[in-house]
Order: structure tokens, then sequence, then C-alpha cells
């Protein structure tokens, strides 16, 4: 693709002050976000992928934790040399974000059309009158029912699905370029997680906005992403268009990964699972850091980090053996 | 709302009467022959016999409590022995200066308590929290009537900035009162400060740490707005529910902080009564203060309810 | 404790046992502020039992040469109106205090456990507890004590009798919240299902898992223990005037506030460092003890 992604990680690198100093939570990732397109980063909890959103949001925690080096390029700009004012101009409004626990995201005091009309007017020269016209609009986008009576709804009142619809209406308030949604299903029953995923890539669809989809779950990834970014233990795995990832894995992580992701449509007799477990954030394996966990681990792979290789257009894997787990992958 | 403003009312109801009981209760404590006490060392029998009869400590035990709750419906909460007057006159005379102590203290905790957790806990393992949680922890370790004391060394011995005592009704003087009421409300204020400070810094941080600030954040409010609206408001729920303790605490701690001061409230006649052994008016004054620090829960836990959306709609 | 069966030894229980010993004694004496209440509580204690040796002086022996010194090399802390020597005073004034907090602390715990255990192992018992604490609470605690101290009348035991009522039902609730909550664990419901007494799955199995919110309380008790009854002397309901109380030496030195402030300034000024050597403490005691109003790694 000849155009300018609109957001680019280049060597991320993000630390926490743990009790026995520094430890890298997020290890030189680098990927693209290209305009209109939905990426999905996935991964076990704490390899990352979190952290990696909080990053490009500027909303890591003030103390325990920095970033250390690399770029995120937002439409050209690096987020990380922009004042703390001119990052605020752009949360919100340029980049929405939604977050895995809708029970407590929303602030428990105000009703929900505050909520929303608050993010309006302090992005926009916009009267009360009008940002309110406009957060029901929004509610009814994203289908709550008789929107100006819910406005007046405390967050206590609404469900778990309902809250996440509401935060998805903050989220698109100011109709940003890229949303973050971080989990954004989790939290939520099976049926409702669908339906929500169904209005994630309607909204998309009709606004041609980026998503960024965090996500553990493999099923998500097959249901809206475009392309997939496979997170390790802070580190980029594979990255891969969707169905390359599904089709034809190159890392022996992602195989383990959708080896262990339930399957109706493949009749097997037991899931696959990855033995071990996540390493220790403070004392990672110096070379691979799935090494320790991989069933095609050589003694190299713990000799340094691997080198993402290009497997074909637009797919990459951090393996010194990615032909070897191409095979894993046909095998399971 | 009203239906639990109605059962919170009525749950007053049995804790009143059980207060009134302790209060009964506790002239019942009174070691030996409170007539002989009060009649003093040289009174012949027969006037012994007339101060009994008129305490009504002639009769049963059940009689003086169902006397005395007779007298509680219609108001009368006995007679005062050093006064010579009932003691409701007593205390509805006195209240209004203490009152506006109270409050005048209790404005007091309020601004400064509330800044300072809040800037302890934005400014967090900094030497802001250090210094603010320092005179927070100080202002809870010192006694209220011996802090009166050295602010009269120095604002009225050493400087001569202010008086050391006595009092001017706000409605009179408004400048005098303040001048007045200083020293003893700011005494009065300090150790609540303290409290108030310690618990809005430790729910500040736990409001702040919590996913709808976060939400904030990513909004795009300026951190100001983050602070002042979406934190404070939660932080303003459990501070309400301890401004019905502070405002107890104000009221009795005046008790010292008056005796202290000169100031003619209701803590001096109790501080009074309980030198000159008036023990109709230290039951009374008892009872009525209790009585309104009741009232005043009620109405904090109704304010709570109205603030805290979980509980005002349901 | 006989811990028959391996089943009957939960987590909890075993790290009671091996509490002064092993993690938490080395996360206490790494808290900052526990270490300083405690340094602050030792030398106060220290002062009170060694008063004799500390003191130059009887603390009530006159010396009309020398009224109102002001605090000198000869007089640390200076002399009184009949020439008594400050130091000798706030020295022996520091055993009594200390001993009316220690009273208060003692008298609190016994009624406060068994009050408390009570209203939360058997229901039908809680309702009347719980509104008789009510009732008791919604009295200002310092005029309660007042009350209870006036018509008890003045001296030193009606002010530990007064104080430990006043603090009664809140050590009370206290212990009810964990009662309740130990309660329902499964080692006490296993208890049951044994067919234990209620008396020992209340006092071995519940009570002993009760402690570390008891402990924070008894020492936020005694520091206000101690502010109180400088308090009830200085009103003249406490020790009698002979006895050197704090809160005594800061009544008399009131009457000569212009002429000799220190009379008032060095008794309060103890009373301010043992309240906040016993505040921190307490707060060090919470943060280590009690991790469920833990809110920062402060």
């Amino acid at each position: 693709m000849s155009q300018t992604p609109l957001l680019s990680l280049r060597n991320l690198r993000t630390m926490f002050t743990g009790e026995n100093g520094e430890v890298v939570a997020v290890d030189n990732v680098s990927f693209d976000v290209n305009a209109g397109e939905i990426v999905g980063v996935v991964g076990e909890s704490g390899s990352g992928k979190s952290v990696t959103a909080l990053s490009i949001m500027g909303l890591l925690p003030k103390t325990g934790a920095r970033i250390s080096g690399g770029e995120i390029l937002f439409r050209g700009r690096d987020l990380l040399k922009l004042s703390s004012r001119e990052m605020r101009g752009l949360r919100g409004r340029e980049i929405g974000m939604i977050f895995q626990e809708p029970m407590s995201s929303l602030n428990p005091v105000f009703p929900i059309g505050d909520q929303i009309v608050e993010t309006i007017i302090a992005h926009e020269r916009i009267g009360h009158r009008a940002a309110s016209a406009r957060a029901a609009d929004l509610l009814n986008r994203v289908g709550i029912s008789s929107p100006a009576r819910r406005m007046l709804d405390y967050p206590h009142q609404l469900s778990g699905g309902m809250r996440q619809r509401v935060m998805i209406a903050i989220a698109l308030a100011c109709s940003p370029k890229l949303l973050l949604a971080d989990e954004p299903t989790t939290a939520l029953d099976v049926t409702i997680q669908a339906q929500l995923l169904d209005l994630l890539r309607d909204i998309q669809d009709e606004t041609g906005m980026a998503i960024v989809l965090i996500t553990h779950n493999m099923g998500v990834i097959a249901e809206c992403a475009d392309r997939v970014v496979v997170m390790y233990a802070g580190r980029v795995a594979e990255e891969a268009p969707v169905d390359r990832i599904f089709d034809a894995p190159n890392h022996p992580y992602t195989v383990g990964l959708l080896g262990s992701t339930p399957d109706i449509t493949r009749d097997e007799r037991r899931l696959w699972t990855i033995p071990g477990s996540l390493p220790r954030i403070e004392a990672p394996p110096s070379g691979c850091r799935f090494a320790p966990r991989c069933q095609l681990a050589i003694a190299d792979c713990e000799r340094g980090q691997p080198q993402a290789v290009q497997i074909g257009a637009a797919h990459w894997a951090a393996c010194l053996r990615t032909q070897d787990a191409s095979s894993l992958g046909r095998k399971t | 709302m009203r239906a639990y403003a109605i059962k919170r009312i009525l749950q007053a109801i049995p804790i009143l009467m059980l207060v009134s009981l302790i209060s009964f209760g506790i002239m019942q404590l009174v070691p030996g022959d409170p007539a002989s006490l009060l009649a003093g060392p040289n009174a012949t029998p027969a006037e012994l016999e007339q101060v009994r009869i008129n305490l009504g400590l002639d009769k049963p035990f059940l009689t003086q409590l169902f006397i005395f709750y007779g007298n509680l419906l219609k108001g009368d909460l006995g007679h005062s022995l050093l006064l010579g007057k009932p003691v409701t006159e007593a205390v509805f005379e006195r209240s209004p200066v203490s009152i506006s102590i109270a409050l005048y203290s209790l404005v007091l905790t309020v601004i400064f308590g509330l800044a300072i957790g809040v800037l302890a806990a934005i400014r967090h393992n900094t030497w802001v929290d250090q210094i603010a949680t320092s005179f927070a922890l100080i202002g809870v370790s010192l006694p209220n009537f011996w802090l009166g004391l050295v602010m009269i060394v120095v604002f009225s011995v050493h400087l001569g900035l202010l008086p050391t005592g006595g009092y001017v009704p706000f409605t009179r003087d408004p400048m005098g009162w303040l001048v007045a009421a200083t020293m003893p409300a700011v005494s009065l204020a300090l150790m609540q400060i303290g409290l108030l400070a310690r618990l809005t810094r430790s729910t500040m941080l736990e409001v702040l740490s919590q996913d709808y600030i976060r939400t904030a954040r990513a909004k795009g409010l300026s951190e100001i707005r983050v602070i002042a609206k979406h934190a404070l408001a939660n932080v303003m729920i459990p501070v309400v529910t301890v401004l019905g303790m502070i405002l107890s605490v104000l009221m009795s701690g005046s008790v010292i902080v008056e005796t202290v001061f000169a100031i003619p409230g209701i803590g001096s006649l109790l501080g009074n009564a309980i030198l000159g052994r008036d023990y109709p008016m230290i039951q009374g004054g008892l009872l009525f203060v209790a009585a309104v620090l009741l009232t005043l829960n009620i109405v904090v836990d109704l304010l709570y309810a109205y603030l805290d959306p979980r509980v005002r709609v349901r | 404790m006989s811990s028959r069966t391996v089943s009957e030894t939960p987590a909890g229980v075993v790290a009671r046992k091996y509490f002064w010993r092993g993690r938490i004694a080395r996360r206490l004496m790494k808290h900052r502020s526990f270490v300083i209440g405690a340094v602050l509580c030792t030398l106060v204690l220290l002062v009170a039992i060694f008063a004799p040796l500390i003191a130059p002086t009887d603390p009530n022996r006159m010396a009309i040469r020398f009224r109102f010194q002001p605090p000198s090399w000869d007089f640390p802390l200076g002399t009184d109106n009949l020439g008594r020597n400050l130091v000798s005073r706030v020295a022996y004034g520091a055993r009594l205090s200390l001993m009316i907090g220690l009273g208060v602390v003692l008298l609190n715990a016994a009624f406060g456990v068994l009050l408390g255990a009570l209203a939360g192992y058997f229901e039908r018992l809680d309702g009347f507890l719980m509104r008789l604490s009510d009732a008791l609470m919604a009295f200002p605690s310092i005029l309660l004590a007042i009350g209870i101290a006036a018509a008890l009348g003045a001296s030193a035991t009606t002010a530990v009798i007064a104080l430990a009522v006043v603090y009664i039902p809140r050590t009370a609730r206290i212990l009810r919240a964990s009662v309740l909550v130990v309660k329902e664990q499964e080692f006490v419901q296993a208890s049951q299902a044994a067919g234990a007494s209620h008396g020992r799955i209340l006092f071995r199995r519940i009570l002993p898992n009760c402690m570390a919110p008891l402990i924070v309380q008894l020492s936020f008790v005694f520091a206000y223990a101690v502010l109180s009854e400088a308090v009830l002397s200085f009103l003249g309901l406490g020790a009698p005037p002979t006895t050197p109380s704090w809160g005594i030496l800061i009544s008399e030195g009131r009457s000569y506030i212009r002429e000799a402030p220190w009379l008032t300034i060095v008794p309060g000024g103890a009373i301010a460092v043992t309240v906040l050597g016993l505040n921190l403490l307490g707060d060090g005691l919470r943060d280590v003890l009690d991790p469920r109003v833990k809110m920062d790694g402060a």
C-alpha cells in the first residue's frame, strides 16, 4: 500500500516500574493501521495489548509507567512529541477508545446523556442543545431506543450491553478517525457480544474509521478483523491478513492460539493447549520469549530475539522456524 | 426517594427513645443520693425530703421513667437547679451561639479538609502529598482545647491580634462575630480538617484509579474537569456520610472550646452544669444535643441519597 | 491451637500462627509510619516507666523560690506557680495518661469483643445490640463520656469507665463486621458440620481470625482515650487535682497563660506526641494487617 498509514507504531517500548526495578511491558512493537481497516490485536492477558492501546492514547498511569522509545505516528505526527494539551485535543476527537469493563467505565453519578454531551462540548464549539440532539442521535445509532428518555438514565439503570453501547456512543461522539476497542465484548454474554461486534462493523462500514480491536478471542478476530497482529509477552509474534492467520499461521504461538480456540466446524477430539504459561515479565527469557513453551524450539532460539521475516504479502513472523511452524499449523 | 426518607425518619424514632432512656439512665448512675448532694451538707431531713419530692426521686424507678417520658412528650426537659429556669429555655437561649460556631467550623473543615485531601491525592507520592498528610496527621493528634490555649498565647498575648475570649452575636455585628469566633472555630476545626483530609485523600486515590476516570480522560476532558467534576462528585459521597459525624464532634467539642474561650454557648452551659452538679441540666442538655444530632444525621443521610443516584433512583 | 485435621487449619489460621515472626512483622518494620509511631510510643512508655529516675524532684515538691521559672538549663521545662518542676510533673503525668489509656483499651476490648461477637454470631441478638449501639453512638462520644463521668463523680476510674463505654459500640461494630465475614468461611462451616459447640466455634475458630481489624481499632481507641482523658481532666472530671495528669497540668497552667505559657504548652505537647505516635502506629497496623482499607502503596 502506498498511502501513509493512519497510525503507525515504530519500535514502541513501554516500561513499568515494578517492585524490583523497571520491566519492559511493550518491547519494540511496530505495526500499521490504515484508514478504514479493522486491525485485530490478539494475545493472552499480559501480552501487552492493553498497554499498547493506552500508550497510543497517552493514558498510561502517570507514575510507574513510561514510554522509553519508539514513535507513535498518527496521520504523520508523532504523538509522543505532542504536548499534553495537544494530546487532550486528540483524545475523544480523533481517537476514541472503549474499554473492557462496561460496568465500571461510566461515571455512576452522572446521567449517561450528560456523559456523551460533555465529550462533544469538550471538543467542539457547539451549544448545549445541539450537543444534546447529537447525543440522542448517537444513542439511536448504537441501538438504544427512545434515546431522549434514556439520556436521563444513570449507568446503574442499564445492562452491561447497553452500557457498552453508551461507551461506543461516547467514543463516536466526535466522529474519530480511529477507534481503539480494548476487549469491548469480553465482559458480556455471547449473544450480546455478537450484537456489539455487528454494530462496530456496521459503524465502521458507514463512517470508514479505522478500528484497533484488542482481544484474546480468536473468534472475535475471525468475525471482524481485516488484519491481525499477534502479540506475545510484549512483542509482536506475527502479523498477517486475517485469512492468512487462520489458514497459514507461521509462528508456533499463533498455531497454539488457534489450536486452543474451540471451533465447531472442525471435528476435534480435544482442545490443543499451549504447555506452560506466559513468562514472568520481570524475568523474560533472553532469546525468543516463546522458546520455553515452544515445541519447535532449537538452541538458536535462546540466543537472541528473532527478527521478523516476511512470509508473504503483508505477512511477517518473528520466528526462526516459520516453515516448520506452518506445517505444524496444517497438522492440527 | 420519598419512601427512603420516610423509612429513615421512622428508623430514628426507636433510636431517639433509646437515646432518651440512656440519658435518663446516666442520672441513675449518680452514686448515693443526688438529693443530698443537691441540698448540701447542712440540709435538714425535711429540706432533703422536699428536694427529693421536687426531683421526683421519692417515686419508684418505673414511675420516674414514666414521668420522664411524659414530660419529654410535652417538651419538658426538666428544670435547671443552678439557673432556676426550664432546661429547654436555657438550651434555646444558648444554642444559636454554639450552632453559629459549629457551622463556622464546619465550613472551615469542608473547605480545608477537601482541599488538602484532594491536593494530596492528585499529587500522590510527591512533597505536596507528604506535607498534606503530615499536616492532617498532626491535626488529628492535637487536643483542641490545648490548641485553643496555644492560639491565645500566640495571637492574643503575643501578637495582640484577637481577643482572648468572649462572643458577639452575628446578628448584632458580623465583623465582631468573625473576630470573636475565629479562634474557637479554628481550634475546633483542626482535628476534623485532619480527619476529612485523610478520608478525602484515600477516597480520591481510590476514585482516581477507577475505570470511569480513565474514560473521562479518554474523552479528552481537561484534567481539571476530570478531577473537579468526575472524581470529586464520587468523592463527595463518602464525605457527606461523615459530615454528620463531623458536625456531631464539632458540637460536642464546643463544650471544651467554649470553656476555653469563655463563650456563652451550650458547651459552657453544660460545662457549668457539670461543675455545679446541675443534674437536670446535664441530662436535658445531653438529650437535646443528641436529638439535634440525630436529626442532622437524617438530613445528611437524605443528602447522601440525593448525591448517589444508585440510592436515589430506584 | 489444636488442629486435629488438616482441613481445619485454613490459610488465615496458619498466617496467625506466624503472625509476629513472619512476613507481617517484616512488613511492619519496613513501614515508615509504623516505625516512627513505635519509636514515639516506646519513648513515652519509657518515660512513664522510668519517671522516678527521670524526675529530678518529687512531682509535688514545691520550691516557692523558683516559681514561674521559664525553661532553662536548670529547669528544662520550667516550673509552675508553686515552683514545682515541670519535668517531674510531665514524666509522672505520662504514667497516669498511659495507665488510663491502657485501662480504657482493656475494658473496651473485653466488652467490645464480647458484644460484637455475640451480635455477629447470633442473628437473634444482632438487631437489638445494633440498635442499642446506634443509640449510644447518637451521643457525641465526648459528651457521653462527660455525662457518665459527671454522674459517677470525678476520679481516674470513672474516667476509664466512661471512655471505655463510649467506644464499646464502635469496637463492637468492627468486630461484628469481621465475625459476619469469617462466619461464612468454609472452615467455620466445616466446624459447624462436625458438630462443634457454638462457644468453641466462636472463640476458637472465628475470633482468632478477627484480630487484625481489632488490633487496628484498639490502637486508635488508645489514642482517643489519651486525648479524651485530657479533656475530662481539663473539665475537672478525671483524676483528682493532686495527681499530675496532663489534662490537669493544662487546666492548672491555663490560669497563668500570660505569665507562664509553657505551663500550658508543654503538657499539651506531651499529649500531642503520644497521640501522634499512636496514630502513626495505628496507620501502619491498618496498612499491613487490614488490606481491605489499604488504598495505596505508600
